[in-house]
């Protein structure tokens, strides 16, 4: 029992990294309409600034989160500046070439100006492991979960409460009546990339204790993608539960089949889901668009 | 029409004669190896054009399909002791069934981005099984100690000599892409990159041409992969990474995907070029990256459609054709 839990602590811990990341890939394409496969090197790159301003600048934990975001969010805007704004009428598979080309430049430039050497980070909370209904969970853990929900509520209430959010909503729902109703669509995708961004370097900071800061954060995103599909393409409760499906089947499967194949067990929900439910947890059946 | 076919195969003639000839003017065994790489790439690059170029589906297999030939035909050799002339073609074969097996149930239920995450959980499934199947593949550690090709009693055992057939397979495997696209196949294929819905209602069967597309590729890559495997002589999970099908990606988009010549040139772009930025070496993907982005904004369809482009535009201008014909890809 206290192994069950165990597992599905630390599952749901990793599932709500998946989800943030896989947040951000949803949130884009729902507002501009094309699939980001740079958001794994943009989560690489959160983890990289964050631990910039924790080690090097010194900056207390919530202070470095705070500043990471903010930066983070400019480079989100510039993102989508360069590989998303020049090709908005281009259809969808250039965008995804050049979003692509993004991400090769980011996973070998943070190199250039962070050196080959994983960099270490420390778990934003540190301290011995908390008794919680007999497991024994890291606070590290306990902190992404109450960091992502607070965040997912925030979110809720922006969507939903502002001006802003109601107009992002407008964007994501139909572009061209949005304009006819006097949104500013392009600056609406802009705060929808700013955005996105800023969930990629919050689930950067929380991967980083677990993988060092190294390019290897970047490969979340093929786990992401995995979230987003078996949730239901395309929803926003879709890619947090599909996170959150994907992080404890992973973990469990390490522990009772295989820790070697760790990493193809996402796949293999993935392709159980398209085989079953291929429109996800959440999704609806869609009639093909002509 | 005539007149140009004509100049065309002298132009084919001659590139053919330049690249038989290489081996007798280049001394450096470094450059003929780069060489031999660089063909490599090229049909794994000409694989990946039928998929994404002709049928513009998007996918990330190739560098599985690559790892599995490679596979297949080092151990087809080692443990079966087949002579290298029937391990590629073994190979080749093994690699185009498991395209073709894996095609049809995703050809049939998946869409656009669901493909291309399915290819991606893919490429990551075959690194994970041949890096833990141990008692075949050596797992991680690799397999050394691959034989070299012999034929007839000559053992093809340096970059010089392998370079033959190297070029043997690139010139029969681009021809084969040649004849393919201008025929009824490469047409419906075609047909389906412009508008699947509008093929589908001409009466081409989308499902056969997507399935027959993604198992030629894998046919392509499981012949590269054969020839890495002897070229190398040793091969290890680590390298038929993600990465490397990215790099095989901007190979066909900076060429010009659809174009018979775009993986030729752009193979022999990107293989060749970073040599010359010996400076740069490290940082080689941050080039690709660059490039890749600058190609997506300025040339969307890669040297061969941007040189098009261009002799259009000239020939408007010079000839006062308003309406001059442009046949894409011609």
């Amino acid at each position: 029992m206290n192994t069950i839990l165990q597992l599905l602590f630390s599952g749901i811990a990793m599932g709500f990294v998946y989800a943030l990341c896989a947040l951000g890939i949803v949130l884009i394409y729902s507002s501009a309409g094309v699939v980001n496969f740079a958001q794994g090197s943009l989560v690489m790159l959160g983890a990289y600034i964050g631990v910039t301003f924790l080690t090097k600048a010194g900056l207390p934990v919530i202070l470095s989160v705070i500043c990471s975001a903010i930066v983070m969010g400019f480079v989100g805007v510039l993102f989508e500046r360069i590989a998303y704004y020049p090709l908005r009428d281009q259809g969808s598979t250039i965008v995804i070439i050049s979003t692509i080309g993004v991400s090769v430049f980011l996973n070998d430039g943070v190199y250039v100006l962070w050196g080959r050497a994983p960099l270490f980070f420390p778990p934003l909370l540190g301290g011995p492991p908390l008794e919680l209904l007999g497991a024994r969970v890291p606070p590290q853990n306990i902190a992404i979960a109450v960091i992502t929900l607070a965040l997912l509520l925030f979110q809720t209430m922006f969507f939903k409460r502002t001006w802003l959010g109601r107009k992002m909503r407008a964007v994501a729902q139909d572009q061209d009546t949005a304009a006819l109703m006097g949104i500013k669509v392009p600056k609406m995708i802009d705060f929808t990339f700013a955005y996105s961004t800023i969930l990629a370097a919050i689930a950067g900071i929380f991967a980083a204790p677990l993988f060092f800061v190294s390019p290897a954060i970047a490969q979340i995103l093929s786990k992401a993608f995995a979230s987003t599909v078996v949730g239901g393409f395309g929803s926003i409760p879709g890619a947090i539960i599909g996170g959150l499906c994907v992080g404890v089947t992973e973990t469990f499967a390490a522990y009772y089949l295989s820790s070697a194949y760790r990493d193809a067990w996402a796949f293999l929900l993935l392709i159980l889901f398209l085989l079953v439910r291929p429109q996800g947890i959440f999704g609806e059946i869609v009639a093909e668009k002509v | 029409m005539q007149r140009t076919s004509f100049r065309k195969s002298i132009f084919y003639l001659v590139l053919i004669a330049i690249a038989v000839l290489i081996p007798q003017i280049v001394e450096s065994r470094y450059y003929m190896s780069v060489l031999n790489l660089a063909s490599i790439y090229l049909i794994l690059a000409a694989g990946l054009n039928i998929y994404l170029g002709y049928t513009g589906m998007m996918g990330f297999t190739q560098v599985a399909f690559w790892g599995i030939g490679s596979y297949a035909s080092a151990l087809a050799m080692i443990n079966l002791k087949m002579p290298f002339w029937t391990a590629l073609p073994f190979a080749a074969l093994f690699t185009g069934l498991i395209g073709f097996l894996l095609a049809i149930p995703s050809m049939r239920r998946l869409k656009r981005f669901y493909l291309s995450v399915t290819t991606i959980g893919f490429v990551e499934i075959t690194r994970l099984i041949l890096e833990n199947w141990e008692s075949l593949t050596k797992g991680a550690d690799g397999l050394p100690g691959i034989p070299r090709p012999v034929l007839w009693g000559i053992k093809f055992n340096t970059p010089h000599k392998f370079y033959y057939i190297s070029l043997f397979f690139v010139i029969i495997l681009t021809a084969f892409s040649y004849l393919l696209k201008n025929s009824r196949v490469g047409l419906a294929m075609q047909a389906i990159r412009e508008d699947e819905l509008a093929a589908e209602v001409m009466g081409v069967n989308t499902f056969r041409y997507k399935v027959l597309a993604f198992t030629l590729s894998a046919v392509y890559g499981g012949v590269a992969g054969s020839l890495y495997a002897h070229f190398v002589g040793y091969i290890s999970p680590n390298v038929y990474v993600f990465q490397e099908a990215v790099t095989v990606l901007c190979m066909v988009l900076i060429g010009g995907a659809g174009y018979v010549g775009g993986p030729v040139i752009g193979a022999l772009l990107l293989t060749i070029v970073p040599e010359w930025l010996r400076f740069m070496h490290e940082y080689k993907a941050l080039v690709y990256g660059v490039a890749v982005v600058l190609m997506a904004v300025y040339m969307p369809k890669g040297i061969l459609g941007a040189t098009e482009q261009i002799r259009t535009r000239i020939r408007q201008r010079v000839f006062g054709e308003k309406n001059a014909p442009v046949y894409p890809g011609q």
